[in-house]
């Protein structure tokens, strides 16, 4: 089928043309839908010429565009060729014959679907077709469409649609404004045909008119233009708002002579709303060249296309900056929770701002606490404005001291010329302009300030200062941060010093708990006290109390003796390193060696008594509190002979304390080093010396165990010495009671013998013997036995004084035989005692005995009683003592026990005193301990029981003896026997 | 003449007690065991006794009981070389008690003393 054949097929479907009952403009819509079917268009459209003007009017549409407007109705330029158009998814054909238009039939669709030579074909002979209906149409009234008119008309709207767009799809591909403004001007060229064009944009901060996008040979010409508001046909069209077109140019009023070739311009304002965002023109130089309305109204429309465009992409700009912003800040504060290099922080903080805002300088001012000053600590800026005139200022001056004592911002315009900036000259000089400053706040309190500037008038906005306030802030937090942090680095400083003095102490104290002897623990305590690795004094001299004699008495002493003995120690020390603990081992490994210092020696010597007045070191005893001289040398408390010895200028003393009592004093220097004594250090020195004082107390306590433990070992080995004797005892009193009898068979046929040869010799003589030495043996017997045998007094009621009166009867022919002069002072009023008289006569008899064996030549015998009443009696025989009568070895006599009290033995009891006193010469103070001491005899008849018989039945009695000895005189033995305890041991034996 | 009974297990004592005892005036008997002695004071009837303490068979404190409870009034002296015995209740049913010595001058003492009182 033909172009023609189908054309007609197509008209035929719609009838031919319009018929009677269907309304001429409905018949022209079947038309288009059936094209637009046909040529799968978008849009497919009529337009007929009304009457004689060169105006195409839309008589029938069919597509997506709402019909109207601009597209209602077309110009047609005269003088244009008649002819088809075709354009990028354009094709229009006009209604015509030979000689007049009628109108215009139009199709759509995309670009990329080309039209056919086919379609044209078929469009074209539709087009021919619809003449004829349509002059039949028209015949009554209908107006006459002019050809050329009307297909110039078609042709130029189709260009413009096109173009349009285009021009719009150009635009509102792009976001970035460069892009958009070039799209902008380049859509302007192609709409108007015209060579120049340009876009130029408002700047709302200069209030000038500053270049967007040209193009044309003007095009480089405008690039740096800057215009005012009002100036040129721009400048006039930015202030009034109003497009206007300048077909004369060069005759308006507006003509610039910097464009004296322009022939005619045209240009509109593009506005946002109310906003105006800048101006689009363009111009020819062409001579006769013309701007039409139309032109005005096109550009127009590409103008607030243009507008929606740039503003699209100023918000999308201003995105970008905002988000820079964002990430500068986050950065900023990721900076400051993880960095505690505030350095750091501040150097980010003023570089993003530097960087963000567009800044000359920034810098950051910190107040120091220490100076009350404050101080520049980071800024970042162009290089040429180095040095800064100012790096300090006090609170208060300049805008940076103003702003930090107000706590407020502050914004300069132009600080070259603002009296509140204090580098006024130096703004001038280097061309600092606009110049914000901010307080950095951390919480209510100002801790710095940021100082910004530009060296443009541009004032900082509210955002701007926004953005300032953020940095400020972090750069206080930041400060904040690092005085938190050195605040908590400080206590866990602290917090390590006081575990080490913790741990020093504990290492101490584990080498004085291990140390129980008392001169190991003092160089325990005092190596502590001087060890560098304890509390590092130089010298230290521990004095402990004596509390019997009430003074304090200098134990030991630790330190050099000089200074070059010091740095000797010291640098030997530091070429070791050596724990406390190892030195401390070592130190009292050395003990007893080496310990002889000069300080020692001086240490040694004090003795200080315990009373006010007494110097310091009996002060701070007394009082108990640690006390520091600082100035030793004047201080009015010094005691020369004392501390004043030291020769030092400052030390310190500190008791040590054990259950609430002072117990010594540890006196500390740093004579060498000079280094002051602290407060600290006085502390922890007081802590040391409580726990030395618990340890040296320990220690006492320590040593008096040890002592009670050796007492213990005594008595256990006299205990096993008096078993042995005891078994010994046992066994002489058996040997003795076999050996009796046989001597009183031969001692007494003996004395039958002596009596039958009397006057017999040799033979009397030889009886003589046997009796007597049998009257030996037997004396030795009759006191093993006494020794052997368990003293349990039979106690009667008996006169003490016939009983002693008995035993000197005994005696009698002695004592006048020996020259012996008898004194007896029997001053006792109630004489009679419960006792048993056997035991107390045989002890008196060994006593009389004795004093009279002390005066072979004569001398007094003086026995005497008499009541005492005294504190502290004798130890009483236990009835738990061993069987034989064991007692304590060695003199134990009151003499040598006079402090020992008994117990159970209330004092100031009554005692019942015998006294034998002889006038013998007394005995050597050599054996006077021994005297007691079973088998101790100075006499070559003795047997050594006799006094040992005496105590032991002194002590069954409940009583005991002692002796008093006058060397040189003579000696009395003293026997006591308690009466109230007699009466009760009495009654209980009756 | 007063009448002694000397008992003692030991011949040498007896000997010598009788020979010194009667030397001193008296007439002495002797038993060298607490059954003879108690059959002699049957027969002996005598003024005195002294008795040893240990002796086989029957002890000087059993044969001072036993005489005691027929001769109250008899005066007996305890003659032994322990001192021990003295704290023995047994003994203190004895006129005296006496350790033995070479030296017979106390027992005579005592004897003379008893004798005499009766």
């Amino acid at each position: 089928m033909t172009p023609r054949e189908q054309a007609e097929q197509l008209l035929e479907e719609c009838g031919g043309g319009p018929g009677p009952g269907m309304p001429f403009w409905i018949w022209l819509q079947h038309l288009a839908a059936r094209l637009r079917d046909r040529f799968r268009a978008r849009e497919c459209a009529v337009y007929l010429r009304h009457g004689e003007e060169p105006r195409l009017t839309l008589w029938a549409y069919q597509g997506e565009a709402i019909p109207g407007g601009e597209r209602a109705s077309r110009r047609l330029d005269a003088g244009a060729g008649w002819g088809l158009i075709r354009g990028s998814g354009v094709l229009a054909a006009p209604i015509r014959d030979a000689d007049a238009c009628l109108g215009l039939l139009e199709l759509c669709r995309d670009p990329e679907v080309e039209f056919d030579g086919d379609e044209v074909g078929t469009l074209e002979a539709v087009a021919s077709g619809l003449y004829r209906p349509l002059r039949v149409a028209f015949r009554s009234g209908c107006p006459l469409l002019h050809g050329c008119e009307v297909y110039e008309q078609a042709r130029q709207r189709l260009a413009e649609m096109s173009a349009l767009r285009e021009i719009g799809q150009a635009i509102t591909a792009r976001l970035d404004l460069p892009a958009v403004l070039e799209a902008v001007v380049a859509g302007a060229l192609r709409l108007l045909g015209s060579q120049h064009a340009q876009i130029i944009l408002w700047d709302e901060a200069s209030q000038r008119l500053r270049y967007g996008a040209a193009m044309g040979p003007e095009a480089e010409r405008v690039r740096h233009q800057s215009l005012e508001l009002g100036r040129g046909v721009n400048g006039v069209v930015a202030l009034t708002r109003q497009p206007m077109i300048l077909n004369d140019y060069q005759a308006s009023a507006y003509a610039l002579p910097e464009f004296p070739d322009v022939v005619a311009t045209i240009t509109v304002p593009v506005l946002f709303g109310e906003r105006l965002l800048g101006v689009l023109h363009s111009h020819t130089t062409e001579v006769g060249k013309r701007f039409s309305p139309e032109d005005l109204r096109l550009l127009q429309m590409l103008a607030d296309q243009a507008a929606i465009a740039i503003e699209n992409a100023r918000l999308f700009d201003e995105a970008c900056v905002r988000s820079a912003r964002l990430n500068a800040l986050s950065q900023l504060s990721r900076t400051v929770t993880s960095s505690l290099d505030i350095q750091q922080v501040f150097d980010e903080a003023v570089r993003a701002a530097v960087d963000l805002l567009e800044l000359a300088l920034a810098r950051v001012y910190v107040f120091q606490e220490e100076t009350g000053l404050l101080q520049l600590r980071a800024s970042a800026g162009a290089a040429e404005l180095l040095p800064y005139p100012r790096q300090t200022f006090r609170p208060g001056e300049g805008g940076v001291g103003t702003v930090f004592q107000t706590r407020s911002a502050m914004t300069l315009r132009d600080a070259g010329t603002d009296p509140r900036y204090a580098e006024q000259a130096w703004a001038r000089q280097v061309g600092v302009k606009s110049v914000a400053i901010l307080p950095l706040l951390a919480g209510e309190r100002a801790v710095g300030v940021l100082s910004v500037s530009r060296r443009t008038p541009r004032a900082f906005d509210a955002e701007e200062i926004g953005l300032l306030n953020s940095f400020a802030q972090h750069a206080a937090i930041a400060i904040e941060n690092a005085r938190l942090f050195s605040e908590a680095e400080r206590l866990a400083q602290d917090n390590l010093l006081r575990l080490r003095q913790i741990s020093i102490l504990n290492e101490i104290g584990m080498a004085m708990q291990g140390t129980m002897q008392l001169d190991a623990l003092l160089r325990v305590i005092l190596t502590g006290v001087t060890f560098g690795g304890g509390l590092g004094f130089n010298r230290a001299i521990l004095l402990l109390v004596d509390e019997t004699r009430n003074v304090l008495e200098g134990r030991m002493g630790v330190g050099p003796a000089s200074g070059e003995e010091a740095a000797r120690v010291w640098s030997a020390l530091g070429s070791t390193t050596r724990s406390l603990r190892e030195a401390v081992a070592e130190r009292a490994a050395d003990l007893g060696q080496g310990t002889d210092s000069d300080f020692d020696r001086l240490a040694r010597s004090l003795t200080i008594p315990l009373r006010p007045g007494a110097g310091v070191l009996a002060l701070s005893a007394l009082e108990g509190r640690p006390l520091r001289i600082a100035e030793a040398r004047t201080d009015p408390r010094i005691a020369p002979e004392w501390e004043g010895r030291l020769e030092v200028d400052e030390f310190a003393c500190v008791p040590m304390v054990a259950k609430g009592k002072v117990v010594g004093l540890i006196v500390v220097d740093n004579k060498f080093n000079r280094k002051p004594i602290t407060e600290e250090d006085l502390e922890f020195l007081s802590v040391f010396a409580t726990q030395a004082g618990l340890a040296v107390e320990s220690a006492r306590v320590y040593a008096r165990l040890e002592e009670a433990s050796h007492e213990v070992q005594r008595s256990h080995h006299q205990l096993l010495h008096h078993e042995r004797l005891a078994a010994l005892g046992e066994m002489a009193a058996h040997v003795v009671h076999e050996i009796r009898n046989p001597l009183v068979s031969i001692g007494g046929f003996a004395r039958r013998l002596v009596r039958r040869l009397l006057d017999r010799e040799p033979e009397g003589q030889y009886a003589r013997i046997i009796a007597r030495e049998v009257e030996r043996l037997e004396r030795i017997v009759r006191d093993v036995q006494g020794l052997a045998r368990e003293l349990r007094p039979a106690r009667v009621e008996t006169d003490l004084h016939t009983l002693l009166q008995d035993c000197t009867v005994l005696f009698a022919e002695r004592i006048s035989k020996q020259g012996v002069e008898l004194r007896m002072e029997l001053t006792e009023r109630a004489s009679v005692l419960s006792l048993d008289p056997v035991q107390v006569k045989q002890a008196v008899v060994n006593l009389v005995a004795n004093a009279l064996e002390a005066m072979p030549a004569g001398g007094t015998l003086t026995i005497a009683t008499r009541t005492v009443r005294e504190a502290g009696g004798p130890p009483v025989e236990s009835s738990t003592g061993p069987p034989g009568g064991a007692e304590p070895a060695g003199a134990e006599g009151w003499t040598a026990r006079g402090i020992d009290r008994p117990p159970g033995r209330p004092p100031g009891e009554e005692w019942v005193e015998i006294s034998v006193g002889d006038t013998g010469g007394g005995i050597p103070e050599a054996i006077l301990g021994e005297v007691f001491n079973p088998f101790f005899t100075t006499k070559e008849a003795g047997t050594g029981l006799g006094l040992t018989l005496v105590r032991r039945i002194a002590r069954a009695h409940g009583g005991e003896v002692r002796v008093e000895n006058r060397p040189g005189h003579g000696v009395t033995f003293r026997m006591r026997l308690p009466r109230a305890s007699e009466a009760r041991r009495g009654a209980a034996a009756a | 003449m007063k009448r002694i009974l000397v008992v003692d297990d030991e011949e040498a004592i007896r000997f010598l007690y009788r020979e010194e005892l009667q030397e001193a005036g008296y007439r002495v008997a002797v038993a060298a065991d607490g059954e003879e002695a108690l059959r002699m004071v049957e027969h002996e009837r005598p003024d005195l006794m002294t008795i040893d303490i240990k002796m086989p068979g029957m002890d000087g404190i059993d044969l001072l009981r036993r005489v005691r409870e027929i001769y109250r009034d008899l005066p007996i002296i305890i003659c032994t070389a322990y001192g021990d015995f003295k704290y023995d209740f047994g003994t203190w049913a004895s006129d005296a008690y006496l350790t033995k010595s070479a030296d017979l001058a106390e027992l005579k003492g005592k004897i003379h003393e008893l004798l005499g009182r009766a």
